[in-house]
């Protein structure tokens, strides 16, 4: 009798035991999307380490003068990104040569940036913390002045079970926040999982876009993560090549990544130098602005037709991607912590 | 059955400790010096040099990866070494030992290491150690490892402040710029002293017209090639 109960309180002990040690990784998608690109295994999401990313993601001491923080660029209100900016800006108020990508579904991404020039999401920070436009830091002088903070060596710890430091582990902690930005909620989805309605204009939206767009940019992300030249004329006052630049391949020339179209409605400006206020502009250019090129994408060398009506509708369905559960959801916004902290 | 149990307990005791003995005895050291030198003069910081080409040069920066290190054998199967990558700071003497541990029961005839960063982990993300980004030895822009920075001035340089910047990268073909090297030893050799000639590689380069490199590509893969004849025995 007495060994069973010395057995069964050590079983209860143990199963505390690792339930202490194993941290619930929080990472989820919806069942009938394909299967991550990033490895949520080997980076494992915990709360913890979603908080401590959250905390960096909204730090402007992350930039060399301490007022440019990742969402200075990328707001959630936005899909992530910048609007009423063509190009994003920096510190010292300096201009980039880009618009700033929209942050949504990044594990299903295997490349990053308009060119693709990073190849892993844990990466990705690195570039806009270290380019003299934009945060102009170093990882080195972050990770000195992170360590100089309680508060920060206290997340660390919970993140990491350690509270040293160090480099890796601020871009495993970014990555932990921003890998849960998914966006999976919008009308959209709710009409495929059947919870919800399309009015007969949405319904036809969506047929011209299957028709028209869909090869491009993917259900259910709304991307492909290629690189595809859409028949925009070079902008002048920037010589921007795009892919060409990372592959020194001239059949890259004038391509770019396909960006998701999941919350178009609020990501604008559009294109890699947001050159299009509105996404009016945006289909016309489709419909009668292409300009041809050797390396024009296959899928816009035939012109696309729409009647004014399927214009509308085409419209009218690309707002069901809005979803505003992701555009409000208060776990991705500021946290006030950073502001109380010490 | 008591007994019987303290029986087979004491057994893999034995085993055990046996093991971790045995273990203990199979490795020995092996240590790995690292001679940063120009035109066999010790190279320091800052002080000034002159190459073949008549240039005077300053070194700020020197700094290198040595990787996958490894023991050909002399029954010509070879022997991994667990501790791979080692980030090589020419103006750090820390970095300029490195012990690896040598199977003492096997009969070498080689060691073998790559200058630079194997090209999957340079696909890997955000990795610790010497591979951590935080020592500025990767790519922000366009992901990758750096595997060589010589960093210096000279008078030569038509340059801001007269300075060369050669940061030699890129795993991705046609222009892969990992280079793997090979050196004789010993059965019984437990050192290994690496000279790392710079004058080599400056002698090279033509610093009026050649001063800057910070892309991957066809240059990054000339001069990763002019890179790896600096290593010699000394």
């Amino acid at each position: 009798m007495m060994k069973k109960i010395t057995c069964f309180i050590g079983g209860i002990l143990l199963l505390s035991f690792i339930g202490l040690k194993v941290k619930k990784n929080i990472f989820t998608y919806p069942k009938y999307w394909p299967k991550p690109i990033y490895d949520v295994v080997k980076n494992p999401v915990t709360e913890d380490g979603f908080q401590l990313g959250r905390a960096l993601f909204y730090d402007p001491r992350l930039s060399k003068d301490n007022t440019i923080s990742c969402a200075s660029c990328h707001l959630q209100a936005s899909g992530f990104t910048h609007i009423d900016h063509d190009l994003s800006h920096g510190i010292e108020g300096k201009v980039g040569t880009r618009n700033s990508l929209a942050i949504m579904n990044t594990a299903w991404s295997n490349s990053f940036m308009w060119d693709g020039g990073i190849n892993h999401l844990e990466v990705q920070a690195l570039a806009p913390l270290t380019s003299e436009v934009e945060m102009a830091e170093t990882l080195k002088n972050v990770v000195r002045k992170l360590d100089t903070i309680p508060f920060y060596k206290d997340l660390f710890y919970k993140a990491f079970q350690d509270s040293t430091i160090t480099g890796q582990r601020v871009l495993l902690g970014l990555t932990q926040f921003t890998v849960m930005l998914n966006t999976y909620n919008s009308k959209y989805d709710k009409y495929i999982r059947k919870e919800d309605a399309f009015t007969g204009q949405e319904k036809n939206g969506l047929k011209l876009f299957k028709e028209n767009c869909a090869s491009c940019h993917t259900e259910p992300l709304f991307a492909n993560n290629e690189f595809k030249s859409n028949g925009l004329p070079v902008d002048t006052t920037l010589n921007d090549y795009g892919r060409m630049k990372i592959t020194q391949d001239p059949k890259d020339s004038l391509k770019f990544k396909v960006p998701t179209l999941r919350n178009i409605q609020f990501t604008k400006p559009y294109m890699h130098d947001g050159r299009f206020e509105t996404l009016q502009e945006v289909i016309t250019h489709y419909t009668s602005g292409i300009q041809h090129s050797e390396t024009l994408a296959d899928e816009l060398k035939e012109a696309i037709v729409l009647t004014p009506n399927e214009k509308v509708d085409l419209l009218v369905f690309l707002h069901t991607l809005t979803d505003k559960e992701f555009l409000f959801d208060k776990r991705f916004s500021f946290p006030k912590e950073l502001i109380t902290q010490k | 059955m008591k007994d019987k149990l303290k029986t087979i307990s004491c057994l893999f005791i034995f085993i055990f400790f046996s093991m971790l003995l045995f273990s203990q005895q199979a490795e020995k050291e092996f240590e790995i010096v690292i001679k940063p030198v120009f035109n066999g003069e010790k190279l320091q910081k800052e002080h000034w040099y002159i190459s073949s080409t008549g240039d005077s040069i300053q070194f700020k920066k020197v700094k290198f990866y040595l990787t996958d290190f490894k023991f050909e054998l002399a029954n010509n199967t070879n022997q991994e070494i667990i501790k791979s990558s080692c980030l090589i700071d020419a103006f750090n003497e820390s970095t300029l030992f490195q012990d690896l541990k040598l199977p003492n029961n096997k009969k070498i005839r080689e060691v073998c290491f790559s200058l630079g960063v194997r090209g999957d982990l340079s696909e890997s993300g955000a990795l610790p150690g010497d591979l951590d980004p935080v020592n500025g030895m990767y790519w922000a822009w366009q992901s990758g490892y750096i595997n060589m920075k010589i960093e210096g001035v000279s008078p030569s340089c038509p340059t801001r402040k007269n300075k060369f910047t050669f940061h030699i990268g890129g795993f991705q073909e046609p222009f892969p710029t990992l280079r793997t090297l090979s050196f004789p030893v010993n059965n019984n050799q437990t050192k290994l002293t690496l000279v790392v000639d710079i004058a080599t590689f400056m002698n090279e380069v033509i610093l009026n017209d050649n001063h800057s490199i910070m892309i991957p590509g066809e240059e990054a893969f000339g001069l990763a090639d002019t890179a790896v004849k600096m290593f010699s025995l000394k």
